[in-house]
Formats: C-alpha cells, structure tokens, sequence
C-alpha cells in the first residue's frame, strides 16, 4: 500500500494539495487550521525548509504560514506533477 | 452616548484605522474582570459618537485566551443599545482571509440587528500595485455598505464619516441584506470564490514579503541578522535611555535643592529632600528604559519582523519545552515582568504559556539593572580586552543576563518534562504578516501608555516603600543614626539568615526593602551607608563599599540572589490575576527564593577556591 505523503516531506519551492488533516490534531486546532485555509483541496507550496528541523513555511491560501514539524506531518498531501498545477511556484 | 466597534484580523490596520479616526484624548479600560484592554475615543469628525477598537481576531471561534474574552465581549457588546453600528475592518491584500471573519461578524449582527459596514483598508498597497479591486463588486457579494480605506495615508475618511453619520442616524440602512449560516468549510469557499472572480492577482502581493523572507528568514545570514538586532535591542536600552535618565534626574535633585534651600533645616527639610524627591525619583528614572525597549519591541512588532524571530527561535526553545511565541514575552520580560506576563496570551497551548509565565521572573528586568550596575562597578574592574573594546563590566553585565536565562531555560525543560503528554497542547502554527514601515502614531500611543501605566501601577508601591523605608530608618533617632533606627532593628533580626553568604545586617536590610521593588535596594543601601541620592551616586556608593571590604565572594553570591529571587509584589499579584489564584505565584516565590538562596550559598563558596 502506498503510503501518503506529509507536508513535512515537501521540498523546498514545490507545490502539492492538501489531501486531509490528521484526526489526532484537536478539535480546536484542526477547525483553526481549516479556518486558515489549510484544508484538503488547497494548493500549497513550500516557501522555505528550516535548518536543524525548525517550523517550515509553507504558502497557502494566499497567506504565508510558519507551521512545526508536529503539524506539518500530520498533514497528508499529493504532490505535484511537473505542469499539473496552478502555477503557484512560478509565482513564489 | 452612541458608539462604532471596530472589529478585525490581528495585522488588519484596525489600531491605525482607530488612531486615526480618534482624537488624542482615548480610554483605555480592561473587560470586566480581566487585562485584556480594549481602548476607546471619540470620533474626530463627531465627538458625540465613540469608536471602540476590538482586540483583533481570527474568527468568532476563538483559540487562545485573548480570542476568547474579545469574542465573548463581542456577543455582550452586540446585544447593548448604544452600540449604533459594527465596522469589520478587512486587509484589502488578505482578502480571503479577512472576508471569513466578515462573513461571522455580519452573520451576528444581522441576527441582532445591528448596522454593519466593512472598511476595506490597505488600499494604497492596492492602488500602489496597480491593481483593479471592485468595491461595488464586493460590497454585492456580502450584502453590506463597503467602502475602501488607507489609515496609513487617510484615505477613504469622508465616506467612513458618511457611513458612520447613517448608523447614528438611519442604522436600518446598514442592516445586513444577505445570511451568512453554514460551515467553515462552506464559508471558506465563499471566501475562495469572492477573492478568485474579484482578486486573481493576490500571489503578486506575496511576492515582495516572500523576497524578504528570503533574507530575513535566511540560513546564515537571517540568523545573524537576529543576533544584530537583538544586539541593538540590548544596547540601545542602555544608550538611548541614559541621556533621558539623566535629565530626569537632574529636573528631580535642581527642583528638590530649590525646594529644601526655602525649608527650615530639620524633620521637615529631610523628609522633603530624601523621602519625597529620593521616592519620586526612584521609580521616575526606569521610565526612559521602558519607554525605550516598548518602542523598539513595538517597532519590530508592527514591521512584522516579530512573528520572523519568533519561527527563527522555535526550535531551540522548542528544546527546553517552550514555543517560538515565548520568545516575545521572554524579551519583554527584560524590561519588565508585568507586560512580558500579558504578552504570553497569545500562546494557544495553555502547557506552554503556563511555563512561559513561570520562568519569566528570571528574565533579568530593568528593576534589577541599577543592583547590576552597583555591583558590577564594585566587584569587577574598569577595562578589557582588545584595547577596552569589550569591557570586563559589560562581560559581567551579559554574564548576569545569561545566567537568568539559562537557568529559565533549565527550569522549562525540567516542568515541561513533568507535564508531559498533557492532552491540551497545542501546536505551531503562525502566520506571516507582510512586511510594512510601522507608522509612528500607534507606536506613539503604545510607548505612552506603557510608560503611564508603569507610573500608575508601580510606582505608587515604590514610592509607598521609600516612604516606609526612610521613616523606619529615621525614627527614633533622627537623621544620622541609621543604626540604631528600626530598620537596623529588622535587618539584625535576618542577620543570621544572610551571614553564611558574607553578608551583614545592611544588605538585610536592602534585601527586605527590595522585596517590595528591587529597584529600591540601591537607594536603600546608599540610605544606609549614610550616602545622599545613591542612586545618583554610585560612584561615590562603590567607593563606600570597597571601603567596607565587600568580599568579592560576598558579592557575587547576593549578585546571583538577585537574578534569580523573584523579589518584586507587582510580578506575583499579576500571575495571581493570570492563573486565577494564589497557588503558582506562592510556588515562584518559594521556589525562586530558595533557590536564589542555595545558588548564592555555591557562589559564596566556590568563588574562594577559584
């Protein structure tokens, strides 16, 4: 079975969509992440991978987030093809 | 009287928008029964109606603690008569973002009936860009009177005051046209198609702040640029604060020598020099720092390099059980404990803001830069290396400063250990604001009322404790006759507590008085030693001590007391009002105390043999 890639695993400067949230993030959280924008269906595109493991930044939405790695790995994700998405890289 | 409140996104302009729109003259009052503040002032354009600016939001679903009694205000607000209309103030360039929280808002107050508008601000940036918004576009999609403003450049004011003057008058005409019930999701959706059919271009506003972030967020280089302005933060304390500090006391001893010259020597001429002109200017000289490190944070926070230090400290803080968003209460806690306590609100997870609020005691606070300063001058000498280009004094100083937060640091990671797997931790998650000049009116009004509240809150209890101090050291027997006054008499009575660091009844005494405000014990000791303005004085305070043959030992020993002791009332009553009960401040007092006691205990002793 294949297994879902995170947007933890995300390389820098590319793009996927967000597949769905973990259940194990909490209730409240996981309704302030939807409230962001960050939700399954998104575009999302990795802006930045920290060193030493810090929190990523990630653009979504048409907002910028600096979102750890307790987060970022509990977000499930399809990763881009090359020209199959919205472009969002080329304006990064 | 009528009143508009202005709700919105944190970063949404709205505090600007309000400045702008108020007077000089403005309020600012807590909600019942907790800190936080929500301000209000009259109307520029028509002083009968009051504009009161919300504390901002993400959504009506409120997560941290600020969120929660902003929102639970909002639904006591709604229901109130003179409440004549609503503003949702919205980021023009954060569009989908801001349009959610617009939804709930006009949601409410069409079920309330409440007039609402919504200020669509940042349209310089818009119109900088050259971009094409259609406000009549939007104003159709939400149902509601929308109009475009720019606090920063004032723009869009005649049509607020328009809007405004119908919610006093004709509020049915502001009545929300059109239902906003459904799901987040449903919500957002909405959201995503307003902005995707009236605002394709948004990823070409990200642009200029993604440049940014990529210096400021750099490796390398956005490390060092972190550690330079923490370096300009630390040392502009210092030198931009001392010339104010300066003239400050030269007003208080010109005025307090003119007064005396005119007094009849005795009773009445002491009182008035020492403990009336020695009080005032005891608290009055931590003014210029505060105002100081306030306008630096406050600037820092409003360019939006804040949020970028936060993400850049996240991990190693991260190590000791502490979040990235510590790191500002942490560095407010340098100037003082009471704001740095109130800025730790907005650490969702409740593990990390308790720990946050339990070791920002040790951050080593303006209050206990003049003991600092004293000591540093007596135990350490003048000079340095490379030429005097880093002093030994100033090492000492850093040295100070890092032992409080390292034992901080220390301290968190033993508690968050203790509280592991704690159900309710919340993770990381922050947005980037977009870099922006801070404008100087709300920076302004921030460095004012922080210093004026410092004035009111702590300097009544400084001023009280000088009082106390000079009277017991006064009577029975006059001026001159420090020991053989009551308050020789307290100081003998701990005398047995404080031997086994070196140390006599004097420092005793210093010790006690600076349970109340640290910053006394300088005033207090020069008091004692029979020195005039001591804290004017250290130079001649230093002298007086070397005189004394203060151990080295000793003094290191009460150096390191002082960083770690929690000696300060107004700290302990505001974690009180934070945690909602006396157990965590009695657990730092007692705590910190020992622990202060036995630190200083090693220090005693393992100096000699160094």
């Amino acid at each position: 079975m294949e297994v879902m890639k995170k947007l933890w695993d995300l390389r820098e400067k590319s793009e996927a969509v967000i597949r769905s949230l973990d259940s194990s993030i909490i209730s409240s959280q996981y309704q302030r992440l939807v409230e962001l924008g960050i939700r399954d269906g998104e575009s999302v595109v990795c802006l930045k991978v920290s060193p030493f493991g810090g929190p990523r930044v990630y653009q979504v939405c048409g907002s910028v987030f600096s979102i750890a790695r307790d987060v970022a790995s509990r977000i499930s994700i399809d990763e881009a093809q090359p020209n199959s998405f919205s472009g969002l890289v080329a304006n990064v | 009287m009528s009143k508009i409140l202005l709700m919105g996104n944190p970063n949404s302009g709205k505090t600007l928008l309000f400045n702008q729109l108020t007077g000089l003259k403005r309020k600012v009052a807590n909600f019942p029964g907790v800190t936080v503040e929500i301000t209000s002032g009259s109307y520029f354009e028509d002083p009968e109606l009051e504009i009161v600016d919300f504390p901002g939001v993400y959504s009506l679903h409120p997560l941290t603690q600020d969120e929660k009694i902003a929102v639970e205000n909002f639904d006591k607000f709604i229901h109130h008569d003179q409440i004549t209309a609503v503003v949702c103030v919205l980021d023009a360039t954060r569009l989908q973002r801001s349009l959610y929280l617009a939804f709930q808002v006009i949601e409410k107050c069409r079920q309330n009936n409440k007039a609402v508008f919504v200020a669509l601000n940042m349209m310089d940036e818009i119109i900088l860009r050259k971009i094409d918004l259609r406000i009549e576009k939007i104003e159709e999609a939400l149902g509601v009177k929308t109009i475009g403003v720019s606090a920063r450049r004032s723009l869009g004011f005649a049509d607020f005051k328009e809007l405004a003057t119908q919610a006093k008058n004709n509020p049915e005409n502001l009545h929300a046209k059109l239902s906003f019930e459904g799901s987040v999701a449903s919500l957002k959706d909405k959201a995503k198609k307003i902005e995707s059919e009236l605002f394709p271009n948004i990823s070409l506003i990200l642009k200029s702040q993604n440049r940014l972030d990529r210096l400021f967020l750099s490796n390398w280089l956005g490390g060092a640029l972190f550690l330079l302005t923490m370096l300009f933060l630390f040392q502009s304390i210092f030198t931009w604060a001392t010339p104010m500090i300066d003239f400050i006391d030269m007003c208080i001893s010109t005025t307090g020598s003119w007064v005396v010259e005119r007094l009849p020597e005795g009773f009445v001429s002491h009182f008035v020099e020492d403990a009336l002109f020695g009080g005032v200017g005891s608290f009055l000289v931590f003014v210029p720092q505060i105002a100081v490190l306030t306008l630096i944070i406050g600037f820092l926070e409003d360019s939006g390099y804040l949020v970028r230090a936060a993400i850049i400290c996240h991990k190693p803080l991260s190590f000791f059980g502490l979040s990235g968003k510590s790191f500002i209460p942490l560095l407010s806690g340098h100037a003082c404990a009471i704001p740095a306590i109130f800025a730790s609100r907005t650490i969702e997870s409740p593990l990390k803001r308790k720990i946050t609020m339990a070791v920002l005691p040790l951050m080593s606070c303006s209050a206990r830069l003049p003991v600092y300063g004293l000591f540093v001058a007596v135990l350490i000498p003048s000079g340095g290396f490379f030429g005097g280009l880093v002093g030994y004094q100033g090492l000492a100083f850093l040295a100070c400063y890092l032992t409080g937060i390292v034992v901080a640091l220390l301290i968190s990671a033993m508690l968050s250990k203790w509280a592991k797997n704690t159900p309710d931790d919340v993770p990381f998650v922050l947005e980037l604001p977009p870099y922006r000049w801070p404008h100087w009116k709300p920076l302004w009004r921030k460095v004012s009322s922080d210093s004026w509240a410092f004035i009111q809150k702590a300097g009544g209890v400084i001023f009280a404790v000088t009082m106390v101090i000079w009277f017991l050291g006064y009577f029975p027997n006059g001026a001159d006759h420090l020991d053989t006054s009551f308050l020789s008499y307290l100081g003998k009575a701990i005398e047995p507590v404080l031997s086994p660091l070196g140390l006599d009844w004097k420092f005793g005494v210093a010790i006690l008085t600076s349970f109340l405000a640290r910053e006394v014990f300088v005033g207090t000791l020069g008091t004692l030693y029979g020195l005039e303005n001591a804290e004017d004085d250290i130079v001649g305070l230093t002298q007086t001590l070397h005189d004394h043959q203060l151990s080295l030992a000793a003094g290191l020993a009460l150096l390191m007391f002082f960083v770690i002791a929690p000696q300060c009332i107004s700290t302990l009553a505001v974690l009180k009002k934070e945690t909602g009960g006396w157990k965590m401040p009695i657990q730092i007092f007692v705590g910190y105390t020992i622990l202060a006691y036995a630190l200083a205990l090693m220090v005693y002793h393992l100096v000699p043999l160094l």
